[in-house]
């Protein structure tokens, strides 16, 4: 088990690498790419993503529309390069609130063991019972469409599976004898938690935020897909592939087909890293 | 043993009977009228006598706790009540719809596991580039979601091919499950791939380990020694990642039955959601949630079956 | 004499193509009938979007439930493949007050079972719709009837409360489709569902419902016209709901036709099969609809900016990527097949339309005049593909002059409960199709109405309109009607209360060797499949 000290130490970068290994480095330097590529969107692309022009509809690929056009006439390269802001800013708005909820759930749990572990615990293992993205396609389905009701709703359903590998994690820890000692020392529980058990749980935890960080991508970009997530006209991956799906019983491929690509790229790359970088706990998360 | 399983079983009941409760409240609050759907679903062409009769009839403005002691009760007495927007008895709609998801999800699982398997077993005992380019295409294959999948199938096998049915469900028996091949490989993609790595790494665990390693010295033939030492102990970890796969296939199908046009309980639960079709959404999670529950269970009992140590512990 | 005999409307039909039709339009050619079929089939299947909520004729004011009643039940008139009304179970209807109908019963028809039909079952038919539990979707037309009586042997006799013209058109719909009493009774009045199919009396019987595949028509040979003897022997509609499935099965003849594809289906269709398509007339408008909010909040789409987006909607370009061409460009709030009487009134009124041209200049001075908009205008619309386009390419014209349009897409089950509850459609702007059920454009201008106010959705109200609808709804002189609604259209046009897009024209897809369903829109209203055969070698 890794201490406090361990995560904030020198050359941590270069272990992080050591980790990676080969495959792991290429999928970070994607990963960041595709940051650059989402934050330098509007300088990058090579026109107007929302931009119509009826006359060149499902146009082939050319000097300007490098990927060709789509239905409306849309540049479809443009349109990814776009796309790339809601496929990062989404994911990572659900990790967050997810992460957040399901540590503050946890960890209260932990601490207090008990009756309020056996209460958290049991709405845990209830809402466990129902898978995360039915659960969010059925909020974004009765109450609302869009980014955040999507968003809001995938992060709620992925707290039960967050919070669950958290608090036994933390539980653990909790019974190890320092703890005991800090508390013998008259620390208060809260500092405890915040000081040093969140810090000895966070490798683990940082690790499972990260794998969930491409779950997350899948789930909103399949909510997308079926109509109830991101809306037309957003460039958004996910609402690509449903556009792209549309026509391809008029033989026209490459909308979805680019933007399939671009999730399993980003997805891939997630998955590598995390992968990686759980080998040194040694638990499958 | 019986307690532990009476436990659970009751575990199960109020799980279902408190996300039954929630769901309901969700339908209760949740924007819009069932009123439209009860009413045919299109323009509004009621009149307030129609619309009082029937806001009367279902219970309309009924508070949430009547409504939900009314569907309740009914349930206890074996009436789940009829569809809204359909008119037709829920289990008699479930029914039709049924054979699909089951359909789906079951070929799904069979595919998955066998390929995952094979994949995995030839990775552990082949060389070492033919090792990588397996890794590299599980990797991949394990971050495609399904919906990613379905499109890239129907453009090669169904389009550019034509092997395949594009979408659609089919009849008949063997018709259905011809237009099921490629929505089971979208739906079962990720699982294959888990399965294959698991079986990989458990593979070579087994392969390590001395008596198998003796084996080997022993010059005992290689597929015996596959069969008979490494892949059945190797068995444990692979059948509880199945299972769990399957319970995730479970919610998976939503997307790959949308992604299809095949009519499963999936799509007709986004549609009924939207209909507020309330006795269809009742009845529907009730069978998706316990579904899951159940396969979770199963998983639970095949690892007593499998590993004898677990046995032992429980005794 | 009910005026709807002597009806014509060649004239106003060519007059109206001529200004519905921009350049780019006119790749398609409207027809009425598809070629003749040239002989028998066994079987035919034919393609359904969805499976119908029920088969009863009371719920069949949507094409899907009546393209296959107006097979199985029938009304007392029907509207044939020109837009003309014929006499069917009524073989007369004398009118001798202006508010009392007398329908004369035909003596020759019969229910599948052999039994005959009598005005007693008629008169059940019709008063059924006026049960609140038979939760009719007719309801609203029966709202001035007072009484409904059989009168002598063989007539029916409908007193109304005040004239309404709508009574009488309405009877060559479902609502006037004729069920056996006794057969209903039995049920509790319950028809409709797979297991309780209605008792009619139609050239095809309704055989069986197969939940979640299919609904099987038979012939009927003991059908009392003997002209309209189905040339199949088997008639089965399949639901088939996804575009793509229906596109595949249409082309390997797995379906040998359908009513009624989406654009996406028919720019498939078209690249694989142009042959198969036909074109008619049709009663399906798409409007853009700005929400006038009489009460409470401010009115954010103004008047100028109205006419401004009129102007700058390219319709041309609506009609060839949302609706693969087979759309006309229209300025008409109203189906133009339903502007059908009157002589030369309402080609005039279409005539002083003009034609729908994209004038941006024109459209960006308006905008200025306009003053500044504070903030996007929200265009909502249910989350359907062609609505979604639709959509897309008005925010793409509001651009293009300044106007900033946010998109609210809502779940299209959100959008129908709309329809029920205003809370659930408060948004600036909204996008709507309105399908009227009858030559009668009163069928259309009556949402600005109380009578079908559910329908009106951006609460457009102006009480010179309300009074010259209520006036025509009373008027049984075409002329006068004519002239009525002609006046309301040109208030409705310069308010811009609606802004109309494009006419969806029907569109009718069938396999290569099957020819026979009319193109025009009158599947749900006349016994098409009878007509339905092997096309001439």
């Amino acid at each position: 088990m890794q201490t406090a000290e361990a995560i904030t130490g020198p050359g941590r970068l270069a272990r992080i690498l050591e980790q990676l290994g080969v495959a792991g480095t290429l999928a970070l330097l994607l990963m960041a790419g595709v940051c650059l590529v989402a934050i330098f969107a509007p300088w990058i692309a090579p026109h107007d993503p929302l931009e119509v022009d009826i006359a060149n509809a499902f146009g082939p690929p050319s000097a300007t529309n490098l990927l060709g056009t789509d239905t409306l006439g849309r540049d479809i390269l443009s349109r990814l390069i776009w796309g790339s802001r809601t496929a990062l800013l989404g994911p990572l708005a659900i990790v967050a609130l997810s992460g957040s909820l399901a540590a503050v759930i946890a960890l209260t749990a932990a601490w207090k063991r008990g009756w309020v572990d056996m209460v958290i615990s049991r709405i845990i293992d209830i809402q466990f019972a129902f898978p995360a993205i039915l659960l969010a396609l059925l909020v974004a389905a009765a109450f609302s469409s869009g980014f955040w009701p999507a968003v809001v709703a995938l992060a709620l359903a992925s707290v039960p599976h967050k919070a669950r590998l958290l608090r036994s994690e933390a539980l653990r820890e909790r019974a190890q004898p320092y703890i005991e000692a800090l508390e013998v020392q008259g620390m208060s529980g809260p500092s405890i938690t915040v000081r040093h058990l969140f810090p000895a749980v966070w490798p683990l935890f940082s690790t499972q935020l990260i794998l969930s960080f491409g779950y997350a991508t899948i789930e909103l970009a399949a909510i997308s897909f079926i109509g109830l997530g991101i809306q037309a006209p957003t460039p958004d991956w996910g609402l690509m592939v449903a556009q792209g799906q549309a026509t391809l019983i008029q033989g026209e491929f490459r909308e979805a087909l680019s933007a399939g690509i671009c999730i399993v790229a980003v997805v891939t790359a997630v998955t590598i890293i995390g992968d990686r970088l759980s080998h040194n706990h040694g638990r499958s998360i | 043993m019986t307690r532990a399983i009476a436990f659970r079983t009751l575990s199960v009941a109020s799980t279902l009977l408190v996300s039954s409760f929630i769901i309901f409240a969700a339908m209760h609050y949740s924007p819009g009228s069932s009123l439209a759907f009860i009413l045919g679903g299109g323009e509004n062409t009621a009149t307030p006598e129609q619309i009082a009769l029937v806001e009367a009839q279902f219970g309309l403005k009924d508070p949430l706790l009547l409504r939900y002691w009314h569907w309740i009760s009914g349930v206890f007495t074996g009436d789940w009540g009829r569809s809204y927007a359909l008119r037709e008895d829920v289990w008699r709609l479930l029914g039709s719809r049924l054979p699909t998801t089951l359909g789906l999800i079951g070929l799904a699982c069979t595919l998955s596991i066998a390929f995952g398997v094979a994949v995995g077993v030839l990775a552990s005992i082949a060389g070492r580039a033919a090792g990588i380019a397996i890794t590299i295409v599980t990797t991949i294959g394990f971050a495609t979601p399904g919906f990613v999948a379905a499109i890239i199938l129907v453009s090669i096998f169904a389009v550019k091919l034509g092997w395949f049915p594009a979408l659609g469900s089919g009849d008949g028996f063997a018709n259905s499950l011809w237009h099921l091949v490629l929505p089971s490989i979208a739906l079962g993609l990720t699982t294959s791939c888990v399965i294959a790595r698991i079986t990989r790494v458990a593979m070579a665990a087994e392969l390590g380990r001395e008596h198998v390693q003796t084996a080997i010295i022993r010059g005992v033939p290689k597929h015996l020694i596959l069969w008979r030492h490494v892949l059945r102990n190797a068995l444990i970890p692979i059948v509880t990642v199945s299972g769990i796969s399957a319970a995730t296939m479970v919610a998976g199908t939503v997307v790959i039955e949308f992604a299809f046009g095949l009519h499963g309980i999936g799509t007709l639960l986004i549609q009924a959601v939207q209909q507020k079709d309330v006795p269809v959404v009742q009845a529907i999670s009730i069978v998706l949630v316990g579904a899951y529950v159940l396969v979770n269970f199963v998983v639970d009992l095949l690892y007593l079956l499998i590993d004898p140590r677990v046995r032992l512990a429980n005794r | 004499m009910t005026a709807y005999r002597s009806e014509r409307l060649s004239v106003a039909a060519l007059a109206m193509s001529a200004t519905l039709m921009s350049a780019q339009a006119q790749d398609i050619r409207l027809e009425g009938r598809t070629p003749a079929a040239a002989g028998p089939l066994e079987r035919v299947v034919w393609a359904l979007p969805v499976e119908p909520a029920s088969l009863d004729p009371a719920q069949a004011n949507e094409f899907v439930i009546a393209q296959v009643l107006a097979n199985a039940c029938e009304s007392l008139f029907v509207l044939d493949p020109d837009f003309k009304i014929q006499n069917w179970l009524a073989t007369s209807v004398s009118q001798p007050d202006l508010t009392t109908y007398v329908y004369e019963i035909r003596k020759n028809a019969t229910f599948w079972d052999g039994t005959p039909v009598t005005p007693q079952d008629v008169a059940f038919s019709l008063a059924r719709h006026m049960d609140p539990a038979t939760k009719s979707r007719w309801g609203r037309y029966f709202a001035n009837v007072e009484a409904i009586t059989v009168e002598g042997d063989h007539g029916v006799k409908v007193r109304l409360k005040q004239p309404d013209v709508m009574f009488h058109a309405v009877m060559a719909t479902s609502a006037g489709a004729v069920v056996k009493k006794a057969h209903a009774e039995a049920a509790q009045n319950a028809i409709g569902t797979p297991q309780i199919l209605p008792m009619c009396s139609g050239p095809f019987k309704l055989a069986a419902w197969n939940i979640g595949s299919s609904i099987q028509l038979v012939r009927n040979d003991s059908h009392w016209n003997a002209a309209l003897k189905p040339l199949s022997a088997r008639f089965e509609f399949k639901f088939v709901t996804d575009t793509a499935a229906q596109v595949n099965g249409l082309l390997t003849g797995e379906l040998q036709g359908m009513y009624g594809p989406t654009g996406n289906a028919i720019a498939g269709l078209k690249k694989a099969d142009e042959k198969g398509l036909h074109y008619g007339r049709s009663f399906s408008n798409y409007n853009l609809i700005p929400n006038q909010r009489p009460t409470g909040a401010p009115l954010v789409v103004s008047d100028k900016i109205r006419q401004a987006l009129s102007l700058a909607i390219d319709r041309a370009a609506v009609a060839k990527s949302v609706f693969a061409g087979a759309a006309l460009p229209t300025l008409s709030p109203a189906p133009s097949a339903s502007l059908s009487y009157g002589g030369d009134v309402f080609p005039q009124a279409l005539a002083r339309l003009g034609t729908p041209k994209v004038d941006l200049e024109a459209a960006k001075a308006l905008v200025a005049q306009a003053g500044p908009i504070s903030q996007p205008i929200v265009l909502a619309y249910g989350a359907r593909s062609d609505y979604q386009l639709l959509a897309t390419l008005i925010q793409d014209a509001g651009r293009k002059i300044g106007v900033p349009i946010e998109l609210k897409s809502v779940p299209y089950g959100q959008y129908v409960a709309g329809f029920f509850d205003a809370k659930l459609r408060d948004y600036d702007m909204l996008m709507m199709t309105k399908n009227v059920n009858m030559t009668e454009p009163l069928d259309f201008y009556s949402v600005f109405t109380p009578s079908f106010d559910a329908l009106n959705f951006g609460r457009y109200q102006n009480k010179e309109v309300i009074d010259a609808l209520a006036k025509a709804r009373a008027e049984t002189d075409p002329a006068a009607r004519a002239r009525l609604i002609a006046s309301v259209q040109d208030i409705i046009v310069s308010d811009k209360a609606w802004i109309p897009l494009v006419e969806f024209t029907n569109t009718v897809y069938m396999h290569r060797g099957i020819t026979g369903a009319p193109a025009s829109y009158v599947f749900p209203y006349y016994p098409w499949a009878t007509g339905v055969g092997a096309a001439a070698k």
